[in-house]
């Protein structure tokens, strides 16, 4: 991975405090390049009380996490033009400041050898789409973000 | 205007966006058959239509996509060559997805219409070699 893609994520973060952090509402980024989809995405996420910014592809998304408050978690699909879901886990673990951030693979790659690969490139979560809103909240459950 | 119906909506939109690209890929791709860039676009565009319709439950809309996603695979992993007919079937396909988003504007669901010689030709030319 180029550098220059992640070049500016940890100086952008200044002395903002990544984990764990103090707020009211937890903060996720949506990177998704169908707008339909990115709008039910975030529509769950509201629904579960966590507030969204969203970014259509890798690229943007690496853009969004330089210029937004440390997500607390981030749900990002595979296939998107100009840079791939894979790429943009692997460019963020490239970060070991982001190395506790919570990055969830959604994908219709449902392969095992696709499974694999996410995990591989620093996923901790893979979830199938299409995938409901009771999905995604035990998902996110899991990684101990939401109180049940 | 409740949060789902703008969902649908936005779906529609960019379902139509994607079908128009679709289209235009295809053509460009009966005119360079050996462009994996171009065979990338036209599975990415019909890709987006059918990761929409498989949340929203548009079912027979899911299927047809699915069908003609199928039929690129197969493109796309050499076993078949573009030619004429398939480039008109695909095209077909735009055309059945367009009237599906025309039914799903206007009524909020797929509509009575059935697609079963189209699907019965893109598996049949999933089959030829």
């Amino acid at each position: 991975m180029s550098l220059s893609l992640v070049d500016g994520l940890v100086d952008a973060l200044g002395d903002r405090q990544l984990w764990p952090r103090e707020r009211d509402l937890m903060l996720a980024l949506v990177v998704e390049d169908s707008k339909t989809i990115r709008m039910i995405l975030c529509e769950y996420l509201r629904k579960m009380n966590i507030q969204v910014v969203e970014a259509a592809n890798g690229r943007e998304g690496l853009e969004r996490l330089k210029e937004m408050s440390p997500p607390d978690l981030v749900l990002v699909d595979w296939n998107m033009p100009v840079m791939s879901g894979i790429d943009f886990i692997r460019a963020v673990r490239e970060l070991n400041v982001y190395d506790p951030l919570p990055l969830i693979m959604v994908t219709t790659n449902s392969e095992s050898d696709h499974v694999g690969t996410a995990m591989d490139a620093g996923a901790n979560l893979y979830i199938q789409k299409p995938c409901t809103l009771d999905t995604l909240r035990e998902k996110i459950e899991q990684l101990g973000l939401l109180k049940t | 205007m409740s949060e789902m119906s703008a969902i649908v909506l936005e779906f529609v939109e960019e379902g139509n966006e994607k079908a128009d690209q679709l289209e235009q890929y295809l053509i460009q791709l009966e005119n360079s058959p050996s462009s994996q860039e171009l065979l990338a676009e036209v599975f990415r565009a019909l890709h987006t239509i059918k990761g929409a319709t498989s949340f929203l439950g548009f079912t027979k809309l899911c299927a047809l996509a699915h069908t003609g996603e199928s039929l690129l695979g197969r493109l796309r992993d050499g076993a078949l060559l573009i030619n004429h007919e398939i480039i008109t079937a695909l095209l077909s396909l735009v055309d059945a997805i367009r009237e599906m988003l025309s039914d799903i504007a206007a009524t909020g669901q797929e509509g009575n219409r059935e697609y079963a010689a189209l699907t019965s030709t893109l598996n049949g030319l999933q089959k030829s070699t």
